[in-house]
């Protein structure tokens, strides 16, 4: 183990398996000779050259295309969008061709693709570089999501995306690209679809994605002072989402609450509490609750930034409110 | 395939039945044709009767004795010894159409209005149809019912509790899991006595719990469950009839500067053991029959922060007004700091109960059960009143309304007249009761 910021420890991920495997470049706005914007391939140019660190234009549908053909013809693309928002200029290239290509060549073509990107409110970044929107993935059939919440998962995650054969969207919060923490050393993988019970409880179970896993492991920490047991559930990745792990600590605790900094309408938290009611229903002591960012385009202000996300405050509010369904 | 014993259809119009008991215990072996449980229908009741033979099995899920469910409600399984290693009976029905259901026949029992001649087994008609609508488990909120939880519903169905007659405490009203568990609890530690007879194991029950929250004080929830029972065992099981009169109490008033300072409770305590000798028919409890009471027990109901609570003053007719204050001061006491002992609530031969110092005149006390009667004391209010008819002359005294609930089963209303009547004279004449220092005079003096 050695500690590492969360944004060390997915690029110690990406050296690795760049070192291992040479079919795997990276393109992006600033990822050669810069290191990256948010300094994600930072040593990596000076060691694999223009060629594996590859530096792109303003031009995201044109390069999502390019990685799609790299990918169909073998190679592992990287692509770097800096900030998820960008995403979305090349959402047509990516839904149309990039998720289906595999299913339209009947398994013949693998597309092994990473996305990576900064998601979250919280650094006056405004409207255009605050943006999530993993909801929209996971609708998508075809594609992978993963939410490292800490350094080690985002190390072990990445690994498992450079290795696979599906295009994966990682999702890097900006709030948590400093935070310091164990990583193992060498060989790290985390598998998909396996959520972590980040702390055990008996009250009530709340599961936390990416940053509002720290958020919520603080109200359980406070609340425990007062008796009050929460279990924490951290998915990691959302596609696939384990819904298994979730439903077991619901059958402990019979209360759950879904925290997610995106909004509401068709997301994450309405996915799992639709399988929780299926699959759970007898669990259940209480309607499932949700609390999520407010459904409006992100303030540049910071007071309005703010308000428009779940903090400690709002969790435990909402917690206190689950308990006395 | 195991054989599923249903709540069977006794007529063409019986929707919902009741297993009134097993006759076979889980895990005992049957034999074909063997009567197996008792049910009981709209009119009448049957036994029901076992057309394989087997092992018992009865799941969790299967109706506790004294529920009433739909037909077609499974109650247990005949198992053959081979299947009973991998035959789990509450994995849930293997087949919810519930096809082979026909594996139970009924022998009507009733002598009156029995739907099928005794001794002739006749296969269940409704099974077909009714397996549909499933237990009731599976069937939404019914109309008038209070909300539950899925999850306190499925508690309540494997603890065997009734939760329609629980109050919830979840966000308005519904009944969430603590509140089954609650309940749970309270008919375990009766379970666990072995109790046989119904009034015993609520006996039990209330020792238990009262017990339990006078040692370690739960808190109110628990109380809560204990006294929302007794009320209710009381008032559906009493005839009760309340009797009010009004007693001239203005020189027993005078009383309460004594040195002692004895409260009302003290001196009707003294009073009503007077009467009680007199009455032994009124110091009784029912239990299956009246059973008389030697000793005259007699219990103060206080008002405490948990809910209402009566420890006892015991052998009231061997102590001086001045013990019985002090028993009663420290009784107050320890029921308030929720110290009290099981000897100090339970073995109570009667009830007295205090609301005047609220301003209430006359009420309606509910028996403590399986007592008797209950005393109500209003307030001593001055009242002109006409102390002298033929002169007409009128004067100010002190008025008490003392309102008798009686269970008339154990005693008519004539004798508990009586009875209160002689309340009446002694509040009104407290020197013939309080008269000597060395105690209280049980007898006509």
């Amino acid at each position: 183990m050695t500690e590492k910021t969360f944004t060390e420890a997915a690029r110690e991920a990406l050296s690795d398996a760049m070192d291992a495997d040479p079919a795997i470049f990276v393109v992006g706005e600033g990822a050669g000779e810069r290191g990256g914007n948010f300094e994600t391939t930072a040593g990596l140019y000076e060691k694999h050259g223009p060629l594996r660190l590859c530096d792109t234009p303003i031009c995201e549908r044109g390069f999502i295309g390019m990685c799609t053909g790299a990918a169909m013809t073998g190679a592992r693309p990287v692509v770097d969008f800096m900030f998820t928002d960008f995403i979305l200029d090349g959402l047509g290239e990516l839904i149309n061709q990039t998720s289906k290509m595999q299913y339209m060549s009947n398994g013949r073509l693998k597309m092994p693709m990473v996305l990576r990107g900064c998601i979250g409110i919280g650094h006056s970044a405004a409207t255009h570089h605050s943006g999530s929107y993993y909801p929209f993935f996971v609708h998508i059939p075809g594609f992978r999501v993963a939410l490292p919440s800490n350094p080690a998962d985002a190390k072990g995650l990445f690994a498992t995306a450079l290795r696979g054969e599906d295009p994966v969207f990682f999702m890097e919060h900006r709030h948590l690209l400093n935070l310091k923490g164990p990583v193992p050393d060498g060989e790290h993988r985390v598998p998909f679809g396996q959520a972590a019970v980040v702390r055990e409880g008996t009250d009530a179970t709340v599961v936390a994605l990416t940053v509002m896993v720290h958020h919520a492991l603080q109200v359980a920490e406070e609340l425990s002072g007062e008796g009050i047991s929460l279990e924490i559930v951290d998915p990691r990745t959302v596609a696939p989402l384990d819904v298994e792990t979730i439903l077991a600590s619901v059958r402990k605790t019979g209360r759950l609450l879904i925290v997610d900094e995106t909004f509401m309408p068709c997301g994450i938290g309405a996915e799992i509490s639709a399988h929780v009611t299926e699959h759970g229903f007898d669990e259940l002591d209480a309607p499932i609750k949700r609390l999520n960012g407010a459904h409006v385009p992100t303030p540049y202000s910071p007071s309005l930034e703010r308000a428009v996300v779940p903090d400690r405050t709002t969790i435990e509010e909402t917690v206190r409110e689950l308990l006395a369904e | 395939m195991p054989y599923e014993i249903v709540m069977p259809r006794l007529g063409w119009n019986m929707e919902e039945g009741t297993l009134v008991e097993w006759l076979k215990k889980d895990g005992d072996p049957v034999i074909k044709g063997e009567m197996v449980c008792t049910i009981e229908g709209d009119k009448a009741a049957a036994e029901v009767e076992s057309f394989e033979a087997g092992i018992l099995k009865i799941p969790y899920a299967s109706p506790p004795p004294g529920q009433t469910v739909p037909v077609g409600t499974l109650l247990g399984y005949v198992v053959a010894e081979a299947e009973l290693e991998t035959f789990d009976p509450n994995a849930g029905r293997a087949d919810d159409a519930g096809s082979g259901a026909v594996a139970v026949g009924l022998t009507a029992v009733d002598p009156v209005e029995g739907t099928a001649p005794a001794g002739v087994s006749v296969p269940d008609p409704g099974t077909g149809d009714v397996a549909e609508r499933a237990t009731p488990a599976a069937t939404g909120r019914e109309r008038g019912a209070p909300a539950i939880s899925p999850r306190a519903r499925r508690a309540a169905q494997s603890a065997g509790i009734d939760w329609r007659r629980l109050q919830g405490t979840g966000r308005s009203g519904r009944i969430v899991e603590r509140d089954v568990l609650g309940a749970a609890r309270g008919l375990k530690a009766a379970r666990g006595h072995g109790a046989e007879r119904r009034h015993e194991a609520v006996r039990r029950i209330d020792r238990a719990m009262d017990g339990t929250f006078g040692k370690t004080n739960t808190g109110q929830g628990d109380m809560r469950q204990v006294i929302a029972r007794r009320m209710a065992e009381s008032h559906q099981t009493t005839a009760p009839v309340t009797l009010n009169t009004e007693a001239d109490v203005t020189s027993l008033w005078s009383l309460i500067s004594d040195a002692c300072h004895p409260s009302w409770y003290d001196l009707m305590a003294g009073i009503t053991a007077v009467a009680l000798a007199e009455h032994p028919v009124m110091n009784t409890s029912w239990r299956d029959g009246v059973v008389l009471h030697d000793g005259i027990h007699i219990g103060i109901a206080v008002d405490t922060t948990g809910g209402v609570i009566a420890p006892v003053i015991r052998d009231v007719s061997g102590k001086s007004l001045p013990e019985i204050a002090a028993v009663t001061k420290s009784l107050i006491q320890n029921a308030r700091e929720g110290s009290l002992t099981l000897d100090q609530i339970e073995g109570g031969t009667f009830t007295l109960t205090n609301l005047g110092m609220y301003d209430v005149d006359a009420f309606t006390p509910i028996i403590h059960h399986p007592q008797c009667a209950i005393l109500g004391l209003g307030r001593a209010a001055p009242r002109v009143v006409v102390v002298d008819e033929s002169s007409g002359e009128t004067g100010v005294r002190r008025m008490m309304t003392l309102s008798l609930t009686f269970d008339h089963r154990i005693v008519d209303g004539a004798p508990a007249a009586r009875f209160l009547q002689r309340i009446k004279q002694l509040a009104e004449a407290p020197e013939s009761v309080f008269g000597k220092a060395d105690g209280i005079q049980t007898g006509p003096s």
